[in-house]
């Protein structure tokens, strides 16, 4: 549904965005993971149609986003510091968004009102961060976009919120399908919600899946005596005579490799979603892992 | 794909309008306090409004950049840029919304003060003149705001940007002074040639041209000048149509930035360079013996102005230096062009048959620089005979360089030409040693811009001043004197005046002429006021006598009479040439 095609952006000499291809599919909940400095906020600027892309195209159901009112009308973008004009309430905001967005659905604007609770006649530069993250997705969630872009989207709340606001986004992706992209810098975060991750570095794209495919490709094997030598073995470590494999493969096809050779000991257990990064981003740099761990 | 809600959105233009009303307000409040100033000064009731629409025009400069500076201002802060740009409408509905808004901020408060005033006794005439020249101004200022804007990251950029467009003709002047112009011998710059790159300073003049301001009144419009300001309002179009592409090309990621179009980065560099090049230049010293220094001067406006475009400190890599190099080339290569004068333009000299009149003035002090002067666009000489007395002495100075510091005096010379065209020269000269020239320069056409008749019919009176002293001479109808001064009212004296004069002029002892004659001899300033097109006396004239001349022994003996008169009163017989009052 959102691509982007070998784009590259650069200000002045730096390369933010080098040949960078996404492809978010409609209805997925997609995480863009990477280091800080990896390009996530200028990609998510040109899906958006912020930035004009040096080279390549960003599309929306193969129509280009940039300058496109037609396209912009469908997509939503939460940054990561929401803005709001400085002195506007949230009932202004609400005009104003709704003067602007065709599809603003104010009824839904009053009902999330009843969810989130915020005061509609206050100034919103004096709500807390945690307040103006939920007015940003009231309005956002009003405009009913087919595609919600989110950077950053819980950064600065506290527990109990980041609770909230997933649920709100989830229950938006039920009801209405929702493509949904959300940038961050913590997998952890994202495991839960997300059915399609990318990873991002030094503005490019280094792997994009979905974890249904991912948590089917790689499975982590305990195996006492001899390992056959056909597994395709992507980290092993030992702990007295137990070794421990992360083997790329699937679950039925590894087991049926481990019976064959018929060790003392074997079990197949599936990998969370950072081991299976940590283990397929092997040779990738330490910024990568750390923002995995 | 574009839409109908592509180039305008009302949500915005309600928007801006609500959020920005500080600006709008407070322009409302100056022109209802400006409006009570006008009613309730009594001096400048009615139609002494025409001067305001004349000043305002600066403050109409002012408040279209802060319009424009105040709607973009998302444009130069990246976090509001990137929120705003999300959204769904084109850079053209922002455009159009916004620049619509500020023609509102303008419009609305501007009009309703001119339908007041109307409402409230000024001539209907001058408020309908003062709202197309306040509009067209608007649209003029608008439009260049918008383009700096445009071309700016930041809004201190865009204030300089338009403040130096606005005075391009004084800047550039100032750099053509100071570099060129003294390498160009006797050949000043031509400040016309200037001024139309100066839309405020030249606006203010056209403006001007619109009134006669002489008596408070109103007294018709000029179409020559309207035809100016419309001028300026299809500018002012033009650059917001300007400004509108380069908001389409725009990188937003240039919030911030000192200037967000990259083409023009190096322009910016290059300009800046040469303007701290020269500002260093006339601070530190100037003259054609220091251009060395202006190598070190460049250095420092080259690597100021990368440092302030790329936001960093870091500027000096090679590829930098090769283009200091190349601007250093480009700085002296101009420079050496202008010494060899490739044209021969400072060795030209016209042909006296070409000349259709001449104009001569001679300032009393040849420090080098080029002056423009009333009396030097004033007087008009036609006589074939002094024409070529003037081609012959400037032909004798353009070949006789006098490069050396020069003394004596400065004489300037134009000479309007049978093509239409106009050619300006100047150089140091020794009246003393100019017996031709001091004979024109005395001549009654030199000295005067009316015929005897015509000067005669039309002079008031006359008003004479030592510099050095607070002694004056007053000979007229009508107005009243100066403390100390004398007063003379018999017409006749008039006309005794108007003879010694022209003999003066005949004598070749007349203005202009002083420091032929040796030191020490005191002047006297004649001020001549004629009367205007209205009957009122209006216009100004100023000769310069020698204490040698005719013209300074009449006034002297009118002065002296007032002066020895024990009742300051003196009667006709007293000293024979009319009557006195002294005060």
């Amino acid at each position: 549904m959102l691509k982007m095609c070998n784009v590259t952006k650069h200000f002045g000499t730096f390369k933010a965005l080098d040949g960078l291809n996404m492809t978010v599919p409609k209805g997925a909940v997609y995480g863009l993971v990477g280091p800080n400095g990896a390009g996530k906020s200028t990609a998510i600027r040109h899906l958006t149609g912020v930035y004009r892309p040096d080279a390549g195209e960003v599309l929306l159901e193969d129509t280009p986003v940039f300058e496109n009112v037609a396209a912009k009308e469908r997509l939503c973008c939460i940054g990561d510091e929401v803005f709001f004009f400085p002195s506007a309430t949230l009932a202004d905001m609400c005009s104003y968004y709704a003067g602007i967005y065709p599809r603003f659905d104010k009824a839904l604007f009053y009902r999330l009102q009843e969810v989130f609770g915020l005061n509609l006649k206050g100034q919103l530069r004096r709500f807390s961060k945690g307040m103006q993250k939920q007015a940003a997705f009231q309005l956002a969630l009003s405009a009913r976009p087919e595609v919600l872009i989110l950077d950053e989207p819980v950064d600065g709340l506290d527990p109990v919120m980041r609770r909230q606001v997933w649920s709100l986004l989830l229950a938006e992706v039920a009801e209405r399908q929702t493509t949904v992209l959300i940038s961050s810098h913590n997998l952890r975060e994202l495991e839960d919600i997300c059915d399609h991750v990318g990873i991002m570095d030094h503005g490019k794209m280094l792997l994009e899946r979905s974890l249904a495919d991912m948590q089917g490709s790689t499975v982590k094997v305990q195996v006492a005596g001899k390992v056959p030598e056909d597994l395709q073995i992507l980290h092993e470590s030992h702990s007295g005579r137990l070794q421990t494999l992360i083997v790329r493969g699937t679950a039925e096809e590894t087991e049926r490799k481990l019976q064959k050779a018929d060790p003392a000991y074997f079990d197949v257990l599936p990998l969370s979603l950072e081991e299976i990064f940590i283990y397929e981003l092997g040779g990738v740099n330490d910024a990568v892992k750390t923002i995995l761990l | 794909m574009r839409s109908r809600r592509s180039f305008f959105n009302a949500s915005v233009l309600r928007r801006d309008i609500t959020r920005f009303f500080p600006v709008w307000g407070i322009f409302a409040i100056l022109l209802g306090l400006l409006f009570l100033s006008l009613r309730l000064d009594p001096p400048r009731s009615g139609d002494a409004v025409v001067p305001v629409y004349i000043t305002g025009g600066w403050a109409v400069a002012a408040y279209a950049l802060v319009c424009a500076l105040t709607l973009f201002a998302d444009l130069y802060q990246s976090r509001l840029c990137n929120a705003l740009h999300a959204l769904p409408l084109r850079r053209e509905g922002w455009f159009f919304t916004h620049s619509a808004a500020g023609l509102l901020f303008f419009a609305v408060p501007f009009l309703c003060f001119q339908f007041i005033l109307g409402l409230t006794g000024s001539d209907i005439a001058v408020v309908a003149m003062g709202t197309g020249i306040g509009l067209l101004e608007f649209f003029l200022f608008f439009g260049l705001a918008l383009l700096c804007t445009m071309l700016c990251g930041n809004r201190v950029g865009a204030v300089i940007l338009f403040a130096l467009l606005n005075f391009m003709a004084p800047i550039l002047q100032w750099v053509g002074n100071t570099l060129y112009q003294p390498l160009l011998y006797g050949v000043p710059l031509n400040a016309d040639s200037f001024a139309p790159w100066s839309p405020l300073m030249n606006l203010m003049e056209e403006a001007e041209n619109l009134f006669d301001l002489y008596h408070d009144s109103f007294t018709g419009v000029q179409p020559k000048d309207w035809g100016y300001l419309l001028i300026c309002g299809g500018a002012g179009a033009a650059m917001a149509a300007a400004a509108l592409l380069l908001y389409r090309k725009r990188s937003l990621e240039t919030a911030g930035d000192l200037i967000s179009l990259r083409l023009l980065q190096p322009i910016f560099v290059g300009a800046f360079s040469l303007l701290v090049a020269v500002a260093l230049f006339s601070i530190m010293g100037h003259g054609t013996s220091l251009l060395g220094l202006l190598i070190p001067y460049l250095f420092i406006g080259f690597f100021g102005g990368r440092m302030l475009v790329e936001k960093r400190v870091n500027v000096f890599q090679s590829k930098a230096f090769l283009w200091f190099g190349i601007l250093v080339f480009a700085l002296f290569g101009s420079l050496l062009l202008c010494s060899m004068d490739p044209f021969g333009v400072t060795w030209q000299v016209p042909e006296a048959a070409q000349v259709r009149y001449a104009q001569v003035y001679v300032h009393p002090y040849a420090n080098g620089k080029y002056y423009q002067s009333y009396f030097y666009d004033q007087n008009r000489i036609t006589d074939r005979s002094h024409i070529e007395s003037l081609v012959q002495t400037h032909e004798k100075l353009a070949q006789n360089r006098n490069d050396t510091q020069p003394h004596g005096q400065m004489l300037y010379l134009t000479y309007r030409l049978s093509d239409g065209t106009t050619m300006r020269r100047y150089y140091p000269v020794e009246l003393a040693e100019e017996e031709a020239l001091v004979k024109v320069m005395s001549s009654w056409e030199a000295v005067f811009e009316l015929s005897y008749e015509e000067l005669s019919q039309r002079l008031i009176s006359v008003r004479a001043e030592k510099p050095e002293g607070s002694i004056g001479i007053f000979v007229g109808e009508g107005d009243a004197p100066a403390h100390n001064d004398v007063k003379v009212q018999v017409p006749e004296l008039k006309n005794r005046l108007l003879q010694a004069m022209e003999k003066d002029c005949r004598d070749g002892t007349m203005a202009q002429t002083e420091k032929a004659f040796p030191d020490g001899q005191t002047l006297y300033y004649l001020e001549l006021t004629l009367k205007g097109d209205t009957g009122y006396g209006v216009r100004y004239m100023g000769v310069e006598i020698n204490t040698e001349n005719n013209t300074y022994a009449l006034l002297q003996q009118f002065y002296d009479a007032g002066r020895e008169s024990p009742d300051r009163t003196i009667t006709q017989e007293n000293i024979n040439i009319g009557s006195f009052n002294v005060y």
